[in-house]
């Protein structure tokens, strides 16, 4: 134990419980994450999305491209958390200032790659949502012109 | 004697800079929600006839009204962080206004506690969304195979 009693064990214990907690946050955005990721790669190969020109057939290969490329990101993210996390019971033994610091450099790591992740995703989201909105709109428009013939 | 108690509660201090930043991050976390509405809302226009079988009325009505309490109350939380962000100057002008500023770090971890509420139950409400519509398009997809 330090001189200057900030690596007690209880002390270390609360850090540890601190940098679990992110953890388990970062774990449930990517669950979350997970499920939207199904529910957009059914969107995208639902009969509505269908494509009627070559342009939105190259759209929509771009979009289902970029969406196994996030999933797989998304994968790697939940594997190196695992991995971070199996190996955080090292910090309880940590006595001093440096050893912990070390954990927490590899936190805001982890935290970075998390980050990264999320928003990439944000993005892809935003820019798939925003062309099915538009095509849904189309076919909706489309349908009720029919049915006004 | 008959003195109030007082109570203390601990307040994180947070430089000016990182107010605002953590402001405009929910600022832009609340846009892109109102976005994802519009879609969400596009989706549901576009599945109203499947959406309103019988087999899954109830659920869909709970999902709808659920998004529509989600939109309106997106508009409320974002008008609370503008004006947040707008009192800012507390704590960066030169008058030592400890009172005010404290007051300001308060209603920022309130600001803090609304938007994980509200982002949690969205996107419970979103994942529910999801569902139903999986279930309408999975049904299509089989009708369509019969066809």
């Amino acid at each position: 134990m330090a001189l200057d009693g900030t690596h007690t064990k209880s002390d270390q214990n609360r850090k540890v419980e601190a940098l679990r907690k992110d953890c388990r946050y970062w774990q449930s955005t990517l669950r979350f994450m997970e499920d939207e990721m199904k529910f957009i790669n059914q969107l995208l190969t639902s009969y509505v999305f269908e494509p009627n020109t070559p342009n939105l057939f190259e759209r929509l290969q771009d979009y289902l491209e970029r969406l196994k490329k996030a999933q797989d990101q998304k994968g790697k993210v939940k594997d190196l958390i695992v991995k971070y996390q199996s190996g955080l019971g090292g910090m309880l033994e940590c006595t001093d200032d440096n050893c912990d610091f070390s954990y927490y450099q590899k936190h805001d790591r982890l935290k970075a790659e998390v980050v990264q992740c999320t928003e990439d995703f944000q993005l892809l989201k935003g820019e798939i949502f925003n062309y099915a909105g538009g095509i849904l709109k189309m076919n909706k428009t489309a349908s009720s012109n029919d049915g006004q013939d | 004697m008959n003195s109030r108690e007082k109570k203390y509660r601990y307040i994180e201090w947070m430089t000016p800079e990182e107010l605002h930043a953590s402001t405009i991050k929910w600022m832009s976390e609340l846009q892109f929600v109102r976005d994802e509405q519009l879609f969400l809302n596009d989706l549901v226009k576009s599945y109203t006839i499947q959406l309103i079988a019988p087999d899954i009325f109830e659920e869909t009505k709970k999902v709808i009204d659920a998004i529509a309490l989600a939109e309106k109350e997106v508009v409320a939380l974002m008008k609370k962080v503008q004006a947040h962000e707008n009192l800012l100057e507390v704590m960066v002008n030169d008058v030592d206004e400890l009172k005010m500023e404290k007051a300001y770090l308060e209603t920022h971890w309130e600001l803090a506690d609304l938007m994980d509420n509200y982002m949690g139950e969205y996107q419970k409400t979103k994942l529910q969304l999801f569902k139903v519509a999986s279930t309408v398009m999975k049904k299509q997809k089989q009708k369509r195979l019969l066809l």
